[in-house]
């Protein structure tokens, strides 16, 4: 959150920047942050399009931050989870008071060094344990808020989190570390960085091994009554060992746990750059409706990813970027369910229901930029993208006991495509006053009409210090394959899907004086074409059956498909304050953002908080006294995300959440290299906002609904040893 | 020499790390190649079917709740009558047999049944009206039928 340092301003004006920007006045270049995802090359934040938030390595250590999620969370403006829950998971992420249910993460494009890793299948991107990303290689991340799909295409809706790994400079040498959340995971890492040269010209490398376990917590969900079976007539089954007694509910010890093994590494030699992750995360599913705390339900999730940059000034005025990547990710969820109404086949008391789930894409951009007067006045970015896809899925069940498959496969679909994406930016700085840039981007995917995302932003610096910014932007997201082509159960394949969109329009002011900065935005957000499921009428589904999507009409047979529904009416403001007295190490700061979303229906939307934000404090003791930092996060009351559709006694809420950390980190005197980091958390409510377990609708038996837990303490230790 | 020893460690560990997370890195890609999509649709499910013979005109009139011991299930037989799906997999459970077969056995007898009525919901309404006009009439019926008296749950 500090202003970025002096060599890391220096490095990436000098790597990314055009000569007049290095020739601002350095002592101002201290005091500001600066990112490179919201215009693909550096900028100072306070200037850049959108609300920015720099989060350094430095802090996610000092604050004792394990996760991407948790960093947005404890740090960063206007964006936020749904809050913690015991597996981790903290259930997609929002910003501005909008947060969808079903969200995987899709309406945030995620890159790791300018790398995007969603992936099309469901176009999730994971910010807890899954991401796979060595947080002690971290150099920062770039949160930045408001529509972003003028340079980056679909799923930018929310904003762009970009995740920048540290040089072979700042990881140098070899560093060993082992930590653990007390009675509930280990997680060790050893990660280096060096230069060398190679076939006689420099060269660096740095890589992480991360290997992540996690073992509990046990915890307790309430009992949900299933009642009588349909078919056999007795008491729901709900293991597949214990006797049959219609209750799914009780200690969660056994499936709750998690692995996450991975591996990051980057290259650099002269206009080279090769960044390549592998990650693989395998979990419980305790939630699932399937049997109850069974340890073979389980999700594994696996992605690896290559990307290859050649980057290089043709001219003073030219510079190219030649980008090559390639892409590969599937998820695997394997549950057991002894329910007869749900395992009807012969000689199968228990059926293994297993969904497989892959996409793999590759692609190539061109990047140029030309600075029309070479002093970065005038900068003419554009860029083209191409990529090929391919996703598909299955679902197989099979005899628990024997392994053999009791019915054929379904919800089966294979597709590729080729996509393409076309973009223009152009900043003009013509006073030290006044910043201009405005560009556009043109997506074409198959399975829709072409989308255009503008954006245009103006700045003014009207006084010593202080900054006026207007932006406007517009973003979409592709809908999934799995939204566009998966036909399961009830569910249809729609005829045709739209991208959903989103317009903003944001205005900010921000104010610096030496280590102090206020910043307040407010912004007006419309989100329209939504996707979410919806109902076929009777006259709909003829339809589908003379469209020959759909066999059949059953009986008394709801059958659904997603669709463009309603809009979102979105609106508030953020105030954000860091300060510090220099010389005493003492730093503070504390983010607010307050937002209505209001959908097109008039119900209140499920999950989004209408407040939101975090505050934190740290102290740098002098000597080799430790450094101590304490931050809170705090969310408002929830709607849970079943709320509305549940047919609920109440409509649940999840509880406001205030979550609290402390953290104590410094350096083992006697042991030189060796540092350390303790610390501790506290959740005051026990819930977060969403429904679990095989009761996602009210029954006669079951009137309230069951909400992922948290567990509410949390201690950890860690210590990193620097060869 | 301890110097040197660690300065060789040192410089060695990267390399290590750096192999490490190229052989896991590169397992975990070839993993990913792995996956089958490829739909199994060659399976036949194993079903069981009971020898259904014919009906006797006492039977019948047995099931439809209009003599014998079954008397008091006009009604359920009505309803049943009444709801298309219920008509069909009814039916189709006579004519396969599926009363015929042990209690465990009838509902996977009866699930072609349920295809063949179009039913993909077990909380259809029609299984609740199956359910309840063959709970009532199985067991009265028995004898005239050839049923073995059995209901699932029973």
């Amino acid at each position: 959150m500090r202003a970025a340092s002096f060599g890391c301003v220096l490095a990436m004006l000098t790597a990314f920047a055009w000569p007049a920007a290095a020739q601002e006045d350095l002592d101002t270049l201290l005091d500001q942050t600066v990112v490179t995802a919201a215009s693909k090359s550096a900028e100072v934040s306070a200037t850049a399009p959108g609300t920015s938030t720099v989060i350094t390595g430095q802090d996610l250590k000092r604050f004792g931050l394990h996760t991407l999620a948790e960093a947005v969370d404890f740090l960063s403006l206007g964006a936020a989870t749904s809050g913690r829950d015991v597996t981790g998971d903290k259930g997609g992420l929002g910003a501005r008071g909008v947060q969808l249910a079903g969200d995987e993460g899709n309406h945030f494009l995620l890159l790791v060094n300018g790398h995007s890793v969603n992936e099309p299948l469901a176009g999730s991107a994971r910010f807890d344990r899954a991401a796979g990303i060595p947080l002690e290689m971290v150099d920062r991340i770039e949160v930045v808020l408001g529509p972003g799909s003028v340079l980056y295409g679909s799923n930018a809706m929310l904003g762009v989190i970009n995740v920048v790994t540290k040089s072979a400079k700042d990881f140098a040498g070899t560093r060993l570390v082992l930590e653990s959340e007390l009675l509930t995971s280990v997680r060790g890492m050893a990660g280096a960085g060096y230069r060398f040269d190679l076939l006689g010209k420099p060269a660096e490398l740095t890589l992480g091994l991360e290997y992540y376990r996690r073992f509990g917590p046990k915890f307790d969900l309430d009992d949900q009554d299933l009642g009588i079976d349909p078919l056999s007539f007795q008491p729901t089954r709900t293991t597949a060992d214990g006797p049959a007694t219609g209750i799914w509910g009780g200690r969660i010890s056994d499936d709750s746990f998690a692995e996450a093994p991975s591996a990051l590494l980057n290259f650099r030699q002269g206009d080279l750059r090769v960044s390549a992750q592998a990650s693989l995360y395998r979990a419980g599913l305790p939630y699932a409706a399937a049997d109850f705390d069974d340890p073979d339900n389980e999700q594994l999730s696996r992605q690896a990813w290559l990307d290859v940059s050649y980057q290089t000034l043709v001219s003073p005025a030219v510079e190219l970027t030649l980008r090559g990547y390639g892409d590969t990710h599937d998820t695997t969820s394997q549950l057991d369910v002894s329910r007869e109404g749900l395992c009807f086949y012969l000689g199968a008391e228990t059926c293994r229901v297993t969904t497989v789930g892959a996409s793999r894409w590759a692609g190539a951009e061109f990047r140029a930029a030309l600075d029309w007067f070479e002093d970065g006045t005038a900068v003419t970015l554009v860029g083209f993208d191409g990529q090929y896809r391919y996703a598909g899925t299955k679902r197989d069940t099979e005899d628990e006991a024997t392994g053999r498959l009791v019915t054929n496969s379904t919800g089966a679909f294979k597709r590729n495509d080729f996509v393409f994406g076309a973009y223009a930016q152009q900043s003009f700085n013509p006073t030290r006053w006044l910043g201009l840039n405005a560009g556009a981007r043109i997506d074409k995917d198959p399975r829709f009409p072409a989308v255009v995302s503008p954006r245009a932003a103006v700045s003014f610096v009207p006084w010593e210090g202080g900054t006026l910014k207007f932006t406007y932007a517009e973003a979409y997201r592709a809908p999934s394959y799995s939204e566009t082509e998966l036909t399961v159960g009830e569910r249809l394949a729609p005829v045709s899907l739209d991208p959903e969109r989103v317009r903003s329009f944001e205005g900010s002011i921000e104010q610096r004086a030496g280590m102090h900065r206020v910043r307040s935005v407010v912004f007006v957000t419309r989100w329209r074409e939504l996707v979410d499921v919806r109902q076929l009428s009777d006259a709909e589904a003829q339809r589908a059956v003379a469209d020959g999507r759909l066999a059949f009409i059953a009986p008394q047979t709801e059958y659904e498909e997603f669709r463009n529904v309603d809009g979102i009416d979105n609106y508030g403001a953020s105030l954000g304050y860091d300060g510090g007295l220099s010389d005493t190490g003492l730093l503070w700061g504390i983010n607010l953002t307050s937002a209505i979303a209001e959908p097109d229906s008039g119900e209140e939307l499920a999950l989004a908080p209408h407040y939101f934000g975090n505050a934190r404090v740290a102290y740098d003791l002098p000597d080799d006294l430790p450094q101590v930092a304490l931050g809170a996060f705090f969310l408002s009351q929830r709607l849970a995300d079943r709320g509305l559709t549940g047919g609920w006694a109440e409509r649940p809420y999840a509880p406001r959440q205030l979550e609290l950390r402390a953290t104590v980190s410094g350096d083992v005197p006697p042991v030189s290299g060796l540092s350390y980091r303790v610390g501790a958390d506290y959740s005051v409510a026990k819930e977060t906002p969403f429904v679990v377990g095989p009761i996602q609708a009210a029954t006669p038996e079951q009137r309230t609904p069951a909400l992922a837990q948290t567990d509410r303490f949390r201690a950890f230790i860690g210590l990193e040893y620097k060869l | 020499m301890s110097v040197s020893r660690q300065s060789s460690w040192s410089s060695r560990i990267p390399r290590l790390c750096g192999i490490a997370a190229g052989v896991i890195g590169l397992g975990v890609m070839s993993q990913a190649g792995c996956v089958d999509l490829e739909p199994t649709t060659d399976i036949q499910e194993e079903l069981p079917e009971g020898d259904a013979g014919g009906l006797s005109d006492e039977c019948t009139a047995c099931i439809q709740g209009e003599s014998g011991n079954s008397l008091d299930c006009r009604d359920e037989f009505e309803a049943c009558d009444a709801n298309s799906a219920c008509k069909i997999i009814a039916q189709c459970s006579l004519d396969r047999g599926c009363f015929n077969v042990p209690a465990a056995q009838q509902i996977n007898c009866g699930i072609p049944c349920g295809y063949e009525a179009g039913i993909t919901s077990l909380t259809d309404p029609s299984i609740a009206l199956v359910s309840e006009w063959t709970n009532c009439i199985v067991p009265p019926c028995a004898e005239v039928c050839g049923f073995n008296g059995e209901v699932p749950g029973g």
